[in-house]
């Protein structure tokens, strides 16, 4: 490209009003998604707690729903129980018959949630809170088998 | 000139963002593949059963009768198909062979 090319293709981008509104925009849009991806919180018990009394001093008072379960064993768990609050990105039924994840984003993660109960799954950008154990999914995102799960 | 370069500056962060949160916890070493459909499983069990009847193993004492009418002790029922089924897609195959190509 000569002088007179580039040229013409700074006299094209040369559009202060325009770069404004787009700049504006842009800034709307990060500022939006740090919002979203803010939102909800993420509490993760790495390990069972060696004794009652460990359990009762330490342990948030959620922590009786990580034995209402049977963790599925044909995964790699990476810990002991997780409790996840956030909003719904997408909800899918499967990959089997008797499945259904959502993927949910909170505290700037996402996460999948395995719902106990398949038939329902909740709406985009509805808040959930997911509660059991959790495992790393099949595609490589982490996942919490919920035990406990309900729509705030 | 200068809103343009914040406007891409702007795009790009927002970019990164996205790209950081999916792939911050994200690990596929232990990668599995998604797990085969009904109609996979389907297709693998007709082209089993399929090539059991087609295969060598077809012996010309089985019968219909002691074949199909129920699994022998550790054979399965698709373990020696009967003669007469085995001719049955002989002469099926023949006549989809002899379909002449329109193409």
């Amino acid at each position: 490209m000569g002088v007179g090319g580039a040229v013409a293709v700074r006299a094209a981008l040369d559009r202060p009003r325009l770069w404004h509104v787009t700049a504006a925009l842009f800034a709307l849009l990060l500022c939006g998604l740090v919002l979203v991806c803010s939102q909800g919180s993420l509490t993760i018990i790495a390990n069972r707690p060696a004794t009652a009394r460990q359990a009762a001093a330490a342990l948030p008072p959620w922590e009786p729903w990580c034995t209402k379960g049977t963790p599925r064993e044909e995964r790699k768990r990476l810990t002991f129980f997780a409790r996840i609050e956030g909003r719904v990105l997408a909800s899918t039924h499967g990959p089997t018959a008797d499945e259904a994840h959502v993927a949910v984003i909170s505290d700037f993660h996402i996460v999948l949630v395995r719902l106990p109960n398949w038939e329902e799954t909740p709406q985009r950008g509805a808040k959930i809170v997911a509660i059991g154990p959790l495992f790393r999914a099949r595609d490589g995102q982490r996942e919490v088998q919920a035990f406990r799960f309900e729509t705030t | 000139m200068k809103w343009l370069y914040v406007t891409v500056g702007l795009l790009a962060t927002s970019v990164c963002l996205v790209g950081w949160i999916y792939l911050r916890d994200r690990n596929t070493s232990s990668y599995l593949p998604p797990p085969l459909t009904e109609r996979q499983l389907a297709q693998i069990d007709a082209s089993a059963t399929l090539n059991h009847l087609a295969g060598a193993d077809c012996h010309p004492d089985c019968t219909a009768q002691n074949c199909w009418a129920a699994p022998k002790p550790n054979t399965g029922w698709y373990a020696s198909p009967s003669k007469a089924t085995h001719d049955a897609y002989r002469s099926t195959s023949t006549r989809s062979e002899s379909v002449p190509n329109t193409t």
